[in-house]
C-alpha cells in the first residue's frame, strides 16, 4: 500500500466515519460508501492541504454532469488516487518551471 | 446586527481581495425578541448568531473574490469557540481571511472581536456553486450596496482595495 493510499483511507475514516478495512482499490467512494458532497469537500480539503495541491473537483463534476465521464472515472479509489498523483505531479512541475 | 432580518453585518470597514481578508462592523442590537429567551433576565447574543456574523462576512468576501459569478454556501463549522459573553449594544468587529480556496470550496479563518479582544472564533468551510437564480445575485448586490462602501472598487479587478 502506498503512503498516499494509507493517507486517503485515514482521511476517509476520520472524516466520513468509514471502516477503512472496507475500502479497496475498486471501491466507488460515492456510490458504495455513499460519501455525500459535504464530507467529500472535507476529504478533498485534507488532501489538498497535505500535498499542497488543488484537486479540480469542479472540472470532474462538470465532466460527469456533461456526460463526458462517469463517477467511476474519478471516484473509484484507484482512479481517485491516480488523479491525486497526477495533480501532485502537475503542481510539482509547475513549481519547477516557476523556480 | 438585525436579528429579525438575519442581517448580521452593519458595515464593511475594510476589504483586501488580494490577501482575501475582510473586516466588518456588527453592533449587537440593544433590543431584540431573541434576548427574551437568551437568557431571561440576562440578555446575551447567542453564539450561533455570532457564527452567522462570521459566515455572512466570509460570504461577502468570498463572493467578491469570485467576481460575483458564484455563490458560496456554508458547508461546515470547525473549532467554534465562544470565549466571552456579548451583551446588547456591544460594538463588534468581524475578521475573516480565506485560508484555502479550490475550484469548488473554500476555507476561512474567522473571529469576532470586541475592543480588540476575541470573543468568538471558528473555521468555516463553504461550497462554491452558481447563483441559484438572478434574484439571489441581485439580492447579494443590493446588500453589498447597503453594507460595503468598497464593493464597487472590489468588483473592479484593476482597483486597489483597502488594507485589512
Amino acid at each position: 500500500m502506498s503512503e498516499l493510499y494509507r493517507f486517503v483511507v485515514e482521511v476517509l475514516e476520520a472524516t466520513c466515519q468509514i471502516d477503512g478495512s472496507a475500502v479497496t482499490l475498486s471501491t466507488n467512494l460515492v456510490e458504495e460508501l455513499a460519501i455525500d458532497s459535504v464530507d467529500f469537500l472535507d476529504v478533498v480539503y485534507e488532501i489538498d492541504k497535505k500535498y499542497q495541491i488543488n484537486l479540480p473537483v469542479e472540472d470532474w463534476l462538470g465532466a460527469i454532469g456533461g456526460g463526458k465521464a462517469t463517477t467511476s472515472d474519478f471516484f473509484v479509489m484507484e482512479s481517485f488516487l491516480q488523479k491525486i498523483e497526477d495533480e501532485i505531479a502537475r503542481t510539482a512541475g509547475r513549481a519547477k518551471v516557476s523556480a | 446586527m438585525d436579528f429579525e432580518h438575519f442581517s448580521m453585518i452593519d458595515r464593511v470597514i475594510a476589504i483586501d481581495l488580494e490577501r482575501k481578508r475582510i473586516r466588518c462592523l456588527a453592533q449587537a442590537p440593544t433590543e431584540s425578541g431573541v434576548y427574551r429567551g437568551h437568557f431571561p433576565g440576562y440578555p446575551v447574543v447567542p453564539g450561533v448568531l455570532l457564527t452567522e456574523a462570521m459566515a455572512q462576512s466570509a460570504g461577502h468576501l468570498a463572493v467578491l473574490c469570485l467576481g460575483v459569478r458564484s455563490m458560496v454556501f456554508l458547508a461546515g463549522i470547525r473549532n467554534a469557540k465562544f470565549r466571552r459573553f456579548v451583551s446588547p449594544g456591544d460594538p463588534l468587529e468581524v475578521l475573516v481571511e480565506i485560508t484555502h480556496q479550490s475550484s469548488c470550496y473554500l476555507v476561512c479563518a474567522a473571529s469576532v472581536q470586541r475592543d480588540g479582544r476575541e470573543v468568538a472564533a471558528s473555521e468555516l468551510r463553504f461550497s462554491i456553486a452558481p447563483f441559484v437564480n438572478e434574484e439571489m445575485r441581485s439580492s447579494f448586490l443590493q446588500n453589498a450596496r447597503r453594507v460595503d462602501p468598497f464593493h464597487r472598487e472590489a468588483m473592479n479587478p484593476c482597483a486597489s482595495t483597502t488594507s485589512v
